[in-house]
């Protein structure tokens, strides 16, 4: 058992401050101030996932290694969202992304919808992405279309 | 081990019903579900009721505005499967002999409840980044017309067939016909998607009633077989998941036609999940009940229609019945019934003997969905 949600080595899972919040539990800091996501690599078989879990989601071994999820994506689809929950400012563009590192994740990309289609190079990155009601940084992450993926 | 049967079943109206509650609501189908199988209620031994937003104890609220108390009464949340998942409860106490006669049902009152997109549990870090269950669709959408070549006025064809349906249904929310035209300049939801290829929130009640052979022997002219109910939680979703072809709906159809002794060939009917236009696309093909990626080709040759090949969603679907989430497993079943007593007016289809009905709904984070659904039907 652990006590809270579990991150590489020299990673934290907290904010760094209480001026800014992670948008959901899947964001970690790294020993330099960076950001990433977090997602897991079992031990067992070797595959990545998003988000980490307990235990692997493909072979079910406890204890995938905690890993920070960076870099290079290819848009497997998309969408423009024109009627959102509330609280969501629309339209904006919503993909599924499969990483290098084998995992496929859903964020938002920033990006005009002219600019992206199915197998766009996009490049995940985890940074501020607005305030909260109480003036706070919010960090999230979405998708930013990368040079070569540029029509 | 007994074999269930369904001998009775109600469903209300579908549509905005801002004067009655879901426990009015749920009252109306259990009383009609209760008299069309000619069983006193005070018989019913156990109850299953599927809502996803009907609130705390749900069923045994609409049970008691019936009379309905002291029995084992469950209440059934599985995202859009809900309803059916009840109704597989139901089955699955009768097939184990445990009790005799069971009432399902599955009520929701969504437009009190909702105003805009539904999305997955709201703490999900995937509905946190703005997802919502139009987009997942819509990418679905995206993907399917890239595999496979087709257009959104082909795709736009599954909602004029399915409001067509609902035209002939009296319980259905849209009463008149829309032409390719109106679906593609319907208000945008998530493209490809408009406000016409997408479910409409809706309220509404639905109830059946599942008997053992011991019970059914009384009520031959109305009876019909609940040959299978199957259930599977969602997939993971990896690098190599297809979004053109559900891997879900096949395993989940595959598992029932085993159990019920029939193949995808043997269906003369079906009520498929249709949440989402594209949505039937994926259910039908995915239960191989039409080749992959061809299916939009059967629907303008009108295979699909009432008169056609194989008729899917007579009722309306979802589309264009309505979609009251945990009432939708339970009415598609209502709809089979009386599609096999041949008592479905101007949506009859002719020599109904085999109905399937499928839900599928919900998704988690890294999971394409929460439920899977799929019932047999023989007459």
């Amino acid at each position: 058992m652990h006590d809270g949600p579990v991150a590489p080595q020299g990673w934290s899972r907290s904010p760094r401050g209480t001026s800014e919040v992670f948008v959901s539990n899947v964001i970690g800091v790294g020993p330099d101030g960076e950001y990433a996501l977090i997602g897991g690599q079992c031990a067992h078989c070797g595959r990545a996932m998003f988000p980490l879990r307990d235990m692997c989601m493909h072979c079910q071994a406890p204890d995938p290694d905690p890993m920070a999820l960076d870099g290079d994506g290819v848009v497997y689809s998309y969408t423009v969202i024109r009627q959102a929950a509330p609280g969501f400012s629309v339209p904006y563009v919503l993909a599924s992304v499969d990483l290098a590192a084998g995992v496929r994740i859903i964020g938002q990309v920033k990006a005009q919808p002219a600019d992206v289609t199915i197998g766009t190079a996009v490049q995940l990155k985890v940074e501020p992405i607005g305030e909260d009601s109480r003036g706070r940084r919010v960090i999230g992450y979405r998708f930013h279309v990368s040079e070569e993926g540029r029509a | 081990m007994s074999e269930a049967y369904i001998t009775g079943v109600g469903m209300t109206p579908f549509g905005k019903h801002p004067n009655t509650t879901s426990t009015e609501l749920g009252a109306m189908a259990v009383i009609e579900a209760m008299r069309d199988s000619g069983i006193d209620p005070r018989q019913v031994d156990a109850a299953y009721c599927g809502s996803v937003y009907g609130g705390i104890s749900v069923g045994q609220r609409v049970l008691a505005q019936v009379g309905m108390t002291g029995l084992p009464i469950t209440n059934v949340e599985n995202a859009c499967s809900s309803g059916a998942v009840a109704l597989r409860e139901a089955f699955l106490a009768v097939r184990a002999g445990e009790h005799d006669i069971v009432l399902a049902l599955g009520v929701e009152h969504l437009t009190s409840k909702f105003d805009g997109a539904i999305t997955p549990d709201e703490t999900d870090p995937e509905t946190v980044v703005g997802l919502t269950m139009s987009g997942i669709y819509a990418m679905r959408a995206q993907r399917y017309m890239h595999d496979y070549g087709v257009d959104h006025a082909q795709l736009a064809l599954v909602s004029v067939k399915n409001k067509q349906n609902a035209a002939k249904n009296p319980l259905a929310y849209f009463k008149k016909p829309v032409t390719v035209e109106q679906v593609l300049s319907s208000r945008a939801i998530a493209d490809p998607l408009t406000l016409l290829e997408c479910s409409p929130a809706t309220d509404g009640a639905a109830a059946v009633v599942v008997v053992s052979a011991r019970v059914a022997a009384q009520f031959r002219d109305r009876r019909v077989t609940l040959a299978a109910s199957t259930l599977r939680s969602g997939e993971l979703e990896t690098t190599d998941s297809q979004m053109s072809f559900e891997t879900l709906t096949e395993l989940t159809a595959s598992q029932a036609y085993e159990r019920a002794g029939i193949g995808p060939e043997d269906v003369s009917v079906a009520e498929v999940h249709d949440c989402f236009s594209i949505a039937e696309v994926l259910r039908v093909e995915g239960a191989g009940l039409f080749p992959r990626g061809e299916y939009l080709h059967a629907v303008a040759r009108g295979d699909a229609h009432i008169g056609g090949r194989l008729p899917i969603n007579p009722s309306g679907g979802l589309l264009g019945k309505g979609h009251p989430l945990g009432a939708t497993g339970i009415a598609q079943v209502v709809e089979l019934v009386r599609q096999l007593r041949g008592a479905a007016g101007k949506r009859q289809v002719d020599g109904a003997r085999v109905g399937l009905a499928h839900c599928r709904g919900g998704k988690t984070v890294g999971v394409d969905a929460a439920a899977c659904t799929v019932q047999i039907l023989v007459k």
